[in-house]
């Protein structure tokens, strides 16, 4: 199977992430089913809508210990930073979301040319469509991820339009609440306001720190070199000589939570 | 629609279809105010008219919600020279219509159909001289779903919740007032949550359009029990209400239930006609640990209220009854519990509970619940109380008009809050891309000849 060709898959660049797209999505994220997405991900027999409510309210009968999610692509576009990072973390599993049906279809497609031409490699990875804004709770377990990117999202630059920006307070608290404490975000866009925007929403949010982006910790981050320049935002930006700002936010305990435990 | 709501002090709020609200104190009911509305409200929207009249827990404040996106805040201070105690205290202005309210004594939480939330200091005097107030400036929360149900939960460690239930079948804890480690999610419901309940400081009772009403335990979202709104009314023990007309034994009785109990038509598909359209709960006297539910279902939901009990949702003893009433009294517009008295002086041993009904033929209805609960015969017929056959004589005298117009439009709006199913994405794929395929090939074709 050959690798899919863009000019069959275009479509518009900007899609209202607000409005009723029709989109399925799990009850509660034990209800998902990712063994289609993931071959190493065997169905269990618990992901059947229970009847059963009392047993699923009991602990008693044994959870398929299946692997979770661990770094999530928000708005992966063509998928390049996904093809990008699956061989340097080949033992996590990433996922991908995307608004547009037919760039999903392309990422689909490119996952299952990339499966069938190399055998074993690119099985980590996988691409859904769902609405980020409204649905991310649903998919994963509080404090399920480690890493979540947030490429070039679109710069709604319009005030009345900054609703509509995947990066804003509220949604901050769904992101704290899916990431692990010491989980990473990784911003990046060629946008300065966008990318003022985005740093005084986290840094207001007493639940981010910011990462300067010469601390070691970044400069020996492998993600990093991809974040910029992987994906097919990034290269067209290049191409233009456009800037790129980049911003890394690491999840942190609840600062009165931890203030007051060290006093008493 | 009209709404009635009772605050803990006894004050009995009803809302008019020229959006005025009457006012009754139910402990001395020859006292009737009404709040006008200040001109008369175009209202052509496609809004679900809910929480229309809310009071604070106090009894102090109360809170109408009208169609034109104000909100009026009314302050209860002495009876003046006219009868009148609830005073106009300040108008707020928001830019989308307000689907959920909510009051503690100090503040005012409200959710608009967009998903912000906005907060009001009740008690600040501000120095502003302005009647109307912009909500712009004080929006908290910004989500992205309708909310169509807010309480404010504060836990006896201090910590406070803003719980919120929305469009998107999600019930959302937002901690208050910073935002920190503790948000959290009851997830369960298949459809939109109408409706949520606190009981007694640490549990949640939701209804949704997917027709079950959930309990959660709260902080922790646990879910601990659920009933669907079928294993409740398939076959519950039919009770048969009137008080107009007196009757000897109960054989007339019986006889006259065959005369007077309405037919429903069944209109929508399943999921619609099981839904729950209203719910309520009595918060219950501390000292008895029972807990009564009232909701009605959209198909029901002119005729009957189905009525059980915390303990029974929980067991399924099938303790639960359907409540039908005399059809002369007409549909029903709404009902309620009283608020939960503040003040707990009254430790009488005999535990009150009353359901107020409102029908469409301006009469009002006083139900006791625990006796018809116990109730092992299928018909009851009451003497009205004296208290209430004086607002009812004041309803009819002054031709109030409770029928909306709107009933039916309300109906239609709550449809359209269901979620329709969706082919599942892998159909989707396959078939666009086969369409891929076609046009490729078409393209190809095209290029050779």
């Amino acid at each position: 199977m050959s690798l899919p060709q863009k000019k069959y898959y275009r479509q518009r660049a900007h899609s209202n992430p607000l409005s009723d797209h029709s989109v399925e999505y799990p009850i509660r994220p034990d209800d998902m089913d990712w063994s289609s997405h993931y071959p190493s991900v065997i169905k269990s027999f618990e992901q059947q809508p229970s009847n059963d409510e009392e047993s699923s309210v009991s602990n008693k009968r044994p959870k398929l210990e299946n692997q979770l999610i661990e770094f999530v692509d928000i708005g992966c576009g063509y998928g390049g930073l996904l093809v990008a990072l699956s061989p340097l973390f080949p033992d996590k599993l990433m996922l991908g979301m995307e608004l547009r049906v037919k760039v999903l279809d392309y990422v689909l497609d490119r996952i299952c040319a990339l499966r069938e031409q190399h055998s074993g490699q690119y099985t980590n990875i996988s691409c859904l469509r769902t609405n980020a804004m409204k649905y991310l709770p649903n998919y994963f377990h509080k404090g399920q991820l480690s890493k979540m990117f947030f490429l070039y999202p679109d710069p709604h630059f319009k005030k009345a339009k900054h609703k509509w920006r995947i990066i804003n307070k509220q949604l901050l608290a769904e992101y704290a609440y899916l990431l692990r404490v010491d989980g990473l975000v990784y911003t990046c866009t060629d946008v300065l306001d966008l990318h003022q925007w985005m740093c005084s929403c986290f840094e207001q949010f007493p639940l981010f720190e910011r990462i300067n982006n010469d601390d070691p910790v970044i400069k020996n981050d492998p993600c990093i070199e991809h974040v910029i320049g992987s994906t097919e935002e990034g290269k067209k930006v290049e191409r233009n000589k456009g800037d790129k700002y980049l911003a890394v936010f690491r999840r942190i305990e609840d600062p009165i939570i931890t203030k007051s435990s060290s006093n008493s | 629609m009209s709404e009635i709501k009772i605050s803990s002090t006894g004050c009995l709020a009803m809302y008019l279809e020229n959006d005025n609200v009457l006012v009754f104190d139910l402990n001395d009911t020859s006292l009737c105010q009404c709040l006008e509305a200040e001109s008369v409200i175009d209202d052509n929207s496609n809004d679900l008219h809910r929480n229309q009249i809310k009071f604070s827990p106090n009894g102090q404040f109360l809170i109408i919600n009208r169609p034109n996106k104000h909100l009026y805040i009314y302050i209860q201070s002495d009876y003046d020279k006219f009868g009148d105690s609830w005073l106009l205290k300040q108008i707020v202005r928001v830019e989308n219509s307000i689907s959920a309210l909510t009051l503690t004594d100090e503040i005012l939480l409200i959710g608009d159909r967009i998903g912000d939330i906005y907060k009001f200091d009740l008690l600040f005097n501000s120095n502003n001289e302005d009647l109307i107030l912009a909500a712009e400036n004080n929006r908290i929360i910004r989500n992205s779903s309708m909310l169509l149900d807010i309480i404010f939960f504060r836990m006896s460690n201090k910590q406070s919740f803003i719980i919120t239930a929305d469009r998107e079948n999600k019930i959302c804890l937002n901690n208050y007032p910073n935002n920190s480690d503790n948000q959290n999610y009851c997830f369960g419901h298949n459809q939109f949550v109408s409706h949520i309940k606190l009981i007694d400081n640490d549990r949640l009772l939701s209804a949704s359009g997917d027709g079950t009403l959930r309990l959660w335990h709260l902080p922790d979202c646990m879910p601990l029990a659920f009933v669907h709104s079928r294993a409740l009314t398939l076959q519950p023990k039919q009770v048969f209400f009137t008080g107009l007309c007196a009757f000897r034994n109960s054989a007339s009785l019986a006889a006259y239930q065959k005369d007077v109990v309405p037919k429903c038509i069944e209109i929508s598909s399943s999921t619609v006609n099981d839904s729950i359209w209203k719910m309520d709960v009595a918060c219950s006297n501390p000292l008895n640990s029972n807990v009564y539910i009232a909701f009605s279902t959209y198909a029901h939901q002119y005729h009957s209220i189905y009525l059980s009990s915390l303990s029974n949702m929980k067991r399924l003893n099938n303790e639960q009854r359907e409540l039908t009433f005399d059809s002369s009294y007409g549909e029903i517009i709404d009902y309620c519990f009283p608020a939960q008295k503040t003040s707990l002086n009254d430790y009488t041993t005999h535990e009150k509970c009353f359901l107020y009904v409102l029908f469409n033929s301006n009469v009002l209805v006083q139900v006791d619940i625990p006796s018809i609960l116990s109730y092992n015969q299928t018909a009851l017929s009451v003497q009205t109380n004296d208290r209430i056959q004086e607002i009812n004589y004041i309803l009819a005298n002054h031709e109030f008009n409770l029928v909306h117009n709107k009933i039916k439009k309300d109906a239609f709006t709550f449809k359209e809050l269901f979620e329709n199913s969706t082919d599942s994405n892998n159909d989707c794929h396959l078939k666009r891309k086969s369409e891929t395929v076609e046009e490729q090939e078409n393209r190809k074709k095209q290029a050779l000849s």
